[in-house]
């Protein structure tokens, strides 16, 4: 796991507890049954519901709608629901003149945490990007910049450290007598520190401005949730011919990208790897989603690629032991299917793995090729993309 | 450091007992010729030896909780550190690398999901301390011919051997990916190509050692004739490679490939699997940083096949001298058990500690050979040598009373042999008979390390209705006191904390009644810690370790060892018969 988006409601709330304002909003999952029941708690005034999706220009989607009853709220979360949005906020509408907009925003680099402010905020930002003002923050007092005392300044960066955030951006941004009120606040956190902030904020506050996901995604998520290894999905076509059971970072891009270079990136039904030594337990869960993806698909003709690089750590035999067991279960959906498999690794107890899956390919009887890292990954798409086009 | 190939003979150690990395490093050493291991000892673990091959010998390589437990006549050679522990402890194992080891060079790191800010904490104590951090998520660096530091290269020995970095060369690889620079390395090889080094960066966002810094390294370096690299999609660090390897007008290549244009057929960015390698903007795409590569005069590759192409056609090809290779048989056989105390060699010498059995007794009496046995160390000090003779001798016998000693008699009369008699006297040394020498040191050991008050401590005895080891006598008192105690206290008290504390114990308790004075057992129990720490030197975590082995009980069942066999000897002599207890010595609650 790398960079991911906090909600906005959970960077308010971190806003809010750490520099001492109140924040009355209140998160929304429409798949909620109590939302009702939630939503009658508010007290009376006008409401801002929007979605709350980590999505781009939500203003121009009609993702966000303003001046709203407490009784409205439910049925622009249905409304807004229907376009596949599932996560929503509700937060009283505060009115303010837009010239007060401010923008201000911190972003972690090399150098130290950039701060960026402009007095010209709002939505039309980008047109008054002369007007944005730049600093770098090494340690020590931060300079006041704007309306932005050193306080005030202080506090943010002590929680832009302490949550460990990547990038911060409140825009608009009203500052009052030294009052904070965040109209809008999108937050990146380096989602390896999980542990280290002890709750402030957790993968359930995760946001993907992604819509749909697919059950077998969903599978691989839970998977991923409970494992130290690294496992990911992420569907491209369902339809194509090529499934792909890929590991190491490194090496799945390389074939991917080769696939591409065949002019084949839109046979491909997914992108993902595993890395990290899972377990066999892990892996036949894993080949098993991947597999479900495949039976879903329309293609006429299917193809699994199981294949990596020469691996540090990862144990052959025991991740293809994982997928041998999936494929087990799975044989007469394969069989019936003719699906095709092609196999290139390396790595420690490489013989047997290599060897234990040739055997069960062979048993099951499916057309299949198993390759040790005497081939290039470059040779082994090659194979498949022929075989794709013949 | 210059360049990783000035470091010939590395002395290396490695934060956390990771076998498989390990062996590998060692095989590496033996593979090219190395006369002894490079890695010198293993920090983070238990154990006191871990055990390895070093060739198709077994050896034991020193493990250490702590960094700062090694000899500083080891630590002051190190040029070369290993990470290999969890996220959380790589940051401290650096710092503490770079404050402790005045010779290091470079390490590398090993860790999953190492935070930004710490990885960004590494580079800038790395910068400041002038050395090389490789990582957080590096599989190391191999010097082609010289050395290896961490996975890279494969892990076994066939592996290695197949590899083809025995020998040295002037190709440098450079990977973000530690599976792709394996791909890589032997696609050199495999082209006639040989490695001067190759690197692993990791695939984090913030590496500690930027790629453009390994360049500089390989265009600096006259013996490097071409460079490789592997790069990804995301972050901006290809920018100064270009930058750098232009303004160097070298004659030296570069071939570059850089994974991730498969990012554009994706709606969204897509985060492939390391945590860099994500394009939120078009000058992190790799088709922005195959344009400026190529812009600079490196050979940039359209894809993989052609990457391969480009290696086998620039990749310098030089003849390079085929130097002695050794061999590894595998599979190895490893030792049963490790044992130093004592060998009888192929000459049949036997060996005590090392030294030929008739050297290592001629200037020792029975007790200086015990301690040096018991201890594991051919030299104490005077004062634990003297301390050892005395207590042992006070600890001879008993009287015939005393359950072990009973028991050692009614075998003996039942007719058995000495090894029964005197097995059925030393099982009865438990908790209650001849153990409190050890439970006393125990507790002497922890209330003084703990800062415990004597005060609370008799309380906390005394609420919970414990008896205190060491403290009491049947029959002396404070008016009578126990001579052999007097005579302890008055050849080696020399006023340390422990026996200081035992002291304090024994007057909040003898005020309370007079017979609860500080005992032979109490009173030998802080002595001898006293002299552990003082004229031993040892530190508390060596003296817990002298006290976890049960070394108070190797005492008092060494000592009265002796007293058990004279009582049998003695009981054979008399021949009185079995011993039956008399009708009425046992009464049940019915009668």
């Amino acid at each position: 796991m790398a960079r991911v988006k906090l909600s906005e409601f959970r960077a308010k709330k971190l806003l809010a507890d750490k520099l001492g304002f109140s924040y009355t909003g209140i998160s929304i999952d429409a798949e909620d049954k109590e939302l009702s029941r939630q939503i009658n708690q508010l007290s009376d005034g006008k409401y801002v519901v929007k979605v709350d999706q980590a999505t781009k220009k939500r203003n121009q989607l009609g993702l966000v709608k303003l001046n709203r009853s407490r009784n409205q709220i439910i049925s622009d979360v249905t409304e807004m629901s229907k376009k596949g949005y599932r996560y929503f906020l509700a937060e009283p509408m505060i009115e303010h003149d837009p010239k007060d907009e401010q923008f201000l925003a911190l972003v972690r680099t090399e150098g130290g945490i950039e701060i960026q402010y402009s007095e010209k905020g709002g939505v039309g930002i980008e047109g008054h990007a002369d007007s944005l003002q730049r600093m770098i923050y090494l340690m020590g007092k931060p300079k006041a910049i704007g309306a932005l005392s050193t306080e005030n300044l202080e506090k943010i960066i002590r929680l832009f450290n302490s949550e460990h955030m990547v990038y911060l951006e409140i825009n608009p941004l009203l500052i009052e007598d030294g009052k904070f009120t965040p109209l809008d606040a999108a937050v990146e956190v380096d989602s390896t520190a999980e542990l280290a902030v002890q709750g402030a904020w957790t993968s359930q506050d995760f946001r993907s401005s992604r819509l749909e996901k697919t059950a077998s995604e969903k599978m691989v998520e839970d998977l991923q949730a409970v494992s130290v290894s690294a496992l990911s999905l992420r569907v491209m076509n369902p339809n194509g011919q090529i499934l792909l059971m890929l590991s190491g970072g490194g090496a799945s891009l390389v074939i991917a990208d080769e696939f591409d270079a065949h002019g084949l990136s839109d046979e491909l039904i997914n992108y993902g790897e595993y890395s990290g030594a899972p377990n066999e337990d892990e892996l036949y869960q894993y080949s098993l989603a991947l597999i479900k993806l495949l039976k879903s698909g329309q293609a006429k003709k299917k193809i699994i690629v199981i294949a990596g690089g020469v691996a540090n750590f990862t144990d052959i035999a025991v991740t293809f032991r994982g997928i041998i067991r999936a494929f087990d279960k799975e044989k007469k959906y394969l069989k019936d299917n003719k699906v095709g498999v092609f196999v290139r690794r390396g790595g420690p107890n490489q013989q047997k793995g290599l060897a234990m899956m040739e055997d069960c390919l062979t048993k099951i009887g499916l057309a299949h090729k198993v390759h040790g890292p005497d081939i290039s990954l470059a040779k082994l798409v090659k194979e498949v993309a022929e075989e794709v086009k013949a | 450091m210059k360049n990783f190939s000035e470091i010939t003979d590395p002395a290396i150690i490695v934060f956390g007992n990771h076998l498989a990395t390990i062996q590998s490093m060692l095989d590496y050493d033996y593979l090219v010729g190395r006369e002894a291991p490079s890695v010198k000892a293993v920090v983070g673990v238990q154990q006191k030896v871990c055990r390895y091959f070093f060739g198709n010998r077994e050896i034991l390589i020193k493990g250490y909780q702590e960094l700062a437990d090694i000899p500083k006549a080891i630590r002051k050679e190190v040029e070369l550190v290993g990470v290999m522990q969890s996220a959380r402890r790589v940051l401290t194992g650096i710092e503490q690398s770079i404050s402790q080891l005045p010779k290091l060079k470079a390490a590398f790191v090993f860790a999953e999901n190492v935070t930004e800010q710490d990885a960004l904490k590494l580079r800038e104590i790395s910068t400041k301390a002038r050395i090389i951090v490789l990582g957080p998520a590096s599989v190391g660096v191999l010097v082609g011919g010289g050395w290896k530091l961490g996975a890279i290269g494969g892990i076994t020995a066939t592996q290695l051997k197949d590899s083809g970095t025995l020998i040295p060369g002037d190709t440098v690889v450079v990977s973000t990916s530690g599976g792709i620079v394996n791909e890589i390395i032997n696609r050199v090889t495999h082209s006639g190509g040989r490695l001067r080094y190759g690197v692993a960066i990791g695939g984090d966002l913030w590496p500690a050692t930027k790629p453009y810094e390994i360049f500089e390294m390989a265009l600096d370096d006259p013996n490097v004739k071409t460079i490789v690299y592997f790069g990804e999609l995301g972050g901006h660090d290809e920018e100064k490679v270009a930058e750098i390897y232009a303004q160097a007008k070298t004659k030296k290549i570069a071939i570059a490939y850089i994974a991730g244009s498969i990012s554009d057929h994706f709606e969204t960015p897509q985060q492939f699997g390391h945590a860099k390698a994500m394009a939120q903007t078009e000058t992190e795409s790799a088709a922005y940083k195959k344009k400026i590569l190529s812009n600079a005069g490196v050979q940039v590759a359209s894809g993989f096949a052609d990457f391969e192409q480009l290696i086998n056609k620039f990749v310098s090809k030089t003849q390079h001298e085929q130097s002695i290779i050794k061999e590894i048989k595998e599979p190895r056989m490893s030792a049963l058990f490790v044992d130093n105390i004592s060998k009888e060699g192929d000459d049949g010498v036997v060996r005590i500690l090392g030294e030929d059995i008739l050297a290592f007794t001629k200037d020792r009496s029975l007790s200086e050979t015990a301690l040096a046995m018991f201890t594991g160390r051919k030299k104490s000090s005077e004062q634990l040598k003297e301390f050892f003779d005395v207590v042992v001798k006070l600890l001879v016998d008993h009287g015939p009373q005393v359950s072990g000693a009973v028991n050692t008699m009614i075998t003996a009369r039942a007719g058995n042999e000495l090894p029964a008699a005197l097995a059925s006297g030393l099982l009865t040394i438990g908790p209650r008979f001849g153990g409190a020498i050890d439970q006393a040191a125990q507790n002497w050991f922890k209330a003084v390390n703990d800062g415990e008050k004597a005060y609370d401590f008799v309380e906390r005895f005394a609420k919970n209705k414990i008896y205190i080891p060491g403290i009491g006598h049947r029959k002396y008192r404070v008016d009578n006191p126990d001579p052999r105690v007097q005579t302890l206290l008055k050849n080696f008290d020399q006023g340390g904390q422990y026996t200081k504390f035992a002291k304090e114990i024994a007057k909040v308790t003898a005020a309370k009644k007079a017979n609860l004075i500080l005992n032979v057992d109490g009173a030998t129990a802080c002595l001898l810690l006293d002299i552990l720490e003082g004229d031993e030197k040892l530190n508390k975590n060596q003296i817990n370790e002298v006290l976890d082995s049960g070394f108070c009980n190797a005492l008092f069942v060494f000592a009265r060892s002796v007293g058990f066999i004279a009582h049998y000897l003695e009981q054979k002599r008399l021949d009185e018969g079995l011993f039956r207890l008399p009708d009425g010595m046992v009464i049940s609650e019915e009668t």
